[in-house]
């Protein structure tokens, strides 16, 4: 029997994108182009209150006095602001419920494994074993559907598209919208702030714990657009809920932009874990195509004995610019980041966190895993401030690179300020390889290249894949495998 | 050197952005007073280095004999930076020396280089093949570069003793090494009103190793930067930076360390590590460790730490009828003991030997 020889992981590493299938179905959009007119047309098409209107037309012009960040450890072309439509939603009436939607949306969600129909999950026609979870489809600029609505009624959580809770639930959003990310805050915030489309809104009631997961899909269809959308999470005291996001996109050779919003709120003792699994198209393995995800995300710890969490499976996009933070305020507050992000082939990806200590016995958690192959870029870049009252406020940061190919690059920037005495700050980083040796005992034991990659890399990750919701966590190894497809040697 | 003429200040200097303060790499240190509080213009006392060693020879950089290692070497030891200060260094630099650590000498050769005041100067530093020299510095204030280059199988050993000082002070040091050449920094700092050193470490050859270690103790309201870039520009070498430091009262340490490994360094193994304690409720530590890698197969590390003086060691000393200063101190000591052992420096620091 001749043996085979054992193949690097490079060699094993070929990417196959599953979600890249365009939808055919009639889009309108607004004509490329951004200014004040195209800002109020937004605000008009979604009939929303004139202060919002207002509020858009504030961040619009406060986008234009900002300039573009330059420091992330990313290398693209100028972004031309004009030539993208900053609205498109399919044709038609939109849908009161599901039965009206489109039945070509219908079966892209279906092909990409979200499951819309209460009925059918609830009747056991589609196999799952675990609890149902409640979706929020986002489909280019507007929300499709939002399933178990009522249960989740019954239980007195708000879990709707951001458009409905503009209508329905316009005190609390004016009461949180932009707190946690203020217009100013960044150059791709306050475009999302001028122009964002829609999104999910949630809101837990005092006490509640949500009875089941919710979940948003987002999906850019349509072409040379850039989704904005906004996500606005409230947990009142006592509450708990676990939020999942998904995201994917049809390959096209044009980058395309999404500057998304995540603004989490904690009052005492509440919890939030939000988790996303995030699979843009990546590009093919030329760069050519691809998103840019430049997205802004941060929860604060408002309340005392609150606890946010962050978990990110990052496989996709071209370049990834993302740092979901924790502000904690409260008193005993808990804030952690969990984050995998993989890069392959022209991937770039600069992303992390930002913990900042206020309140007294603040904690935070940082685990931090890059993993990078082919020609890619993988950056962690991260913050821990410790503010002169955060009396024994405490902080871990483990951030680890595996690097996959002699080709690839990693990088850590974890920035440390410390203004507290009795403030504890530990960071530790290691960079390493998938190394032969390993290859070789796996490879010696009968386990093909893929599998022994797959395995060392999903072993790499476990710590964070632990802290996903089980049928995430399933998902997220998967994608791993289909990601580091070709790249093992 | 002739000092050029001024016509402006801070001068236009094509290709280099002046620094500006909240920006990286002057993110935590106001970099105005380097430019516009020192003064360029005037000549001070400058440092002056000695040796008796047979293997030395020390020049000024207007010696004639000198002119070609100058021409050779001098701003271009380091890949053109885009260092202001190091720019303003090169323009308005009075005194200069080249130091030669010949080949011919077979044992260590000693120089010392004893501070001097307020001055703009510039060093070369070339070590020849299989040379070695020993360098005792002591700084105080001033816009110091220092370039080094180590031969093949070169030696280095570079004692830095920073003396506390009230006034402003930049060290740049460009570190170059060749084959199978050896770099030992122990830097030994005290607060000055604003001290920034800034250390840059070229590996250029391979069997090359690099060590450097520092320890601070920083008292009232005196500030400390220390910037320090190890460059693996090819494979097979080693690095180890570890530096330990104490903030007490309203004292502010920043510590930006980088490793960066170029494309095909394979087979390098480099660590970095920075721990800070504070004792002082107004005290602030920053500290960046950062790896910046591009090539697979490396062993690379990096941690950091801020806290401040475990309780748990404390209590053992005092259970043991020791004082709580005293068991301060012992803790405090052996926590910069842990990086530096030379008695000059343990002196410098305050630290019984």
């Amino acid at each position: 029997m001749k043996l085979q020889e054992p193949r690097k992981p490079e060699e094993v590493l070929a990417q196959e994108y599953t979600a890249g299938f365009v939808t055919n179905i009639e889009t309108e959009s607004l004509p490329p182009g951004l200014s004040e007119e195209v800002v109020r047309k937004i605000s008009e098409l979604k009939s929303e209150p004139e202060w919002l209107t207002e509020w858009r037309v504030d961040a619009f012009h406060k986008w234009l006095e900002m300039e573009e960040p330059k420091w992330a450890h990313l290398e693209y072309p100028a972004i031309d602001f004009q030539k993208i439509s900053y609205f498109a939603r399919p044709k038609g009436e939109p849908p009161k419920s599901l039965d009206e939607v489109d039945p070509e949306i219908l079966q892209t969600y279906e092909k990409l494994g979200i499951p819309l129909h209460e009925q059918k999950m609830l009747a056991g026609v589609v196999e799952t074993e675990t609890t149902p979870v409640a979706v929020d489809a986002v489909f280019d600029s507007v929300s499709i559907a939002t399933t178990f609505k009522n249960t989740l009624r019954e239980h007195g959580v708000i879990f709707c598209s951001f458009s409905e809770a503009v209508e329905s639930h316009p005190d609390l959003l004016r009461q949180y919208l932009g707190k946690v990310v203020p217009i100013r805050d960044n150059f791709y915030s306050a475009l999302n702030s001028a122009v964002f489309s829609d999104g999910s809104f949630v809101y837990i009631p005092k006490g509640v714990r949500c009875p089941m997961e919710l979940s948003t899909y987002f999906r850019i269809n349509a072409a040379n657009t850039g989704q904005f959308e906004r996500t606005l999470i409230i947990a009142d005291e006592g509450s708990h809920v676990s939020y999942l996001e998904g995201c994917t996109a049809p390959m096209r050779d044009e980058n395309q932009l999404h500057a998304a919003v995540v603004e989490l709120i904690a009052l005492d003792d509440a919890e939030i874990k939000y988790s996303t699994v995030q699979n843009w198209y990546p590009g093919d393995e030329h760069g050519r195509g691809g998103i840019y995800n430049f997205v802004t995300k941060r929860g604060m710890c408002r309340g005392a004995r609150s606890h946010i969490s962050w978990t990110q499976v990052e496989t996709g996009s071209a370049i990834t610019w993302k740092y979901p933070s924790v502000i904690l305020r409260g008193d005993h507050s808990v804030g952690e980041f969990y984050s995998v992000a993989l890069t392959n082939n022209h991937q770039q990806a600069d992303t992390g966190t930002k913990m900042t200590h206020i309140g007294n016995n603040t904690k935070s958690t940082i685990i931090s895993k890059g993993i990078s192959a082919g020609k890619s870029s993988n950056a962690y870049r991260g913050l821990v401030r410790m503010n002169p009252g955060a009396r024994n406020a405490r902080n871990f940061t483990q951030c680890d690179s595996l690097l996959i190919g002699s080709e690839c690059a990693a990088h850590t920037f974890p920035y440390i300020e410390s203004k507290r005495r009795d403030s504890i700050v530990e960071h530790e980083a290691t960079a390493t390889r998938v190394s032969e040796d390993q290859m070789f005992l796996c490879q010696q034991r009968g386990i093909d290249p893929e599998k022994a990659v797959s395995m060392i890399v999903n072993g790499f990750c476990k710590e964070v894949f632990r802290t996903l919701p089980m049928e995430f966590a399933m998902e997220a190894s998967k994608l791993l495998e289909v990601s580091l497809e070709g790249a093992v040697g | 050197m002739k000092p050029r003429e001024i016509r402006e200040f801070p001068p236009n200097i094509p290709g280099i952005e002046i620094p500006r303060a909240r920006k990286d790499p002057w993110r935590y240190t106001t970099p105005e007073p380097f430019i516009n509080e020192f003064s360029y213009g005037l000549s001070n006392s400058p440092s002056t280095p000695v040796s008796t060693s047979l293997g030395v020879e020390i020049y000024q950089f207007n010696n004639p004999e000198c002119a070609q290692l100058i021409e050779t070497y001098v701003g271009k030891v380091a890949p053109r930076g885009s260092n202001y200060l190091t720019a303003l260094n090169r323009l308005y630099a009075k005194h200069g020396y080249v130091i030669v650590a010949k080949s011919s000498n077979k044992g260590i050769n000693h120089v010392n280089i004893s501070s001097g005041f307020d001055c703009c100067e510039r060093y070369l530093i070339i070590i020849e093949e299989n040379a070695k020299l020993s360098i005792r510095e002591l700084t105080r204030s001033g816009n110091r570069v220092i370039e080094c280059v180590l031969q093949k199988g070169a030696k280095l050993e570079h004692l830095r003793l920073q003396e506390e000082t009230l006034d402003f002070e930049f060290n740049h040091t460009v570190v170059k090494l060749k084959e199978r050449s050896n770099y030992e920094l122990i830097q030994a700092s005290r607060g000055g009103r604003l001290r920034r050193n800034e250390i840059e470490v070229y590996i250029a050859g391979k069997n090359t190793r690099v060590n450097l270690s520092g320890a601070w103790g920083l008292k009232e309201a005196s500030h400390l930067d220390n910037q320090i870039t190890v460059n693996h520009l090819v494979g097979k070498s080693t690095s180890e930076t570890c530096f330990h430091g104490i903030v007490h009262d309203e004292s502010k340490a920043i510590f930006n360390g980088k490793i960066y490994i170029a494309p095909g360094a394979q087979l390098t193994d480099a660590s970095l590590q920075n721990k800070n304690l504070a004792t002082s409720e107004k005290a602030e530590i920053y500290t960046k460790p950062e790896l910046e890698l591009y090539a697979d197969d490396i062993a690379c590390s990096h941690g950091a730490t801020s806290g401040f003086l475990d309780p748990k060691q404390l209590f053992y000393l005092r259970s043991r009828g020791i004082e709580q200063t005293e068991a301060e101190t012992i803790l405090l000591n052996s926590f910069l003991k842990e990086v530096v052992e030379d008695e000059e420096a343990l002196e410098l620091l305050g630290l019984p030997s």
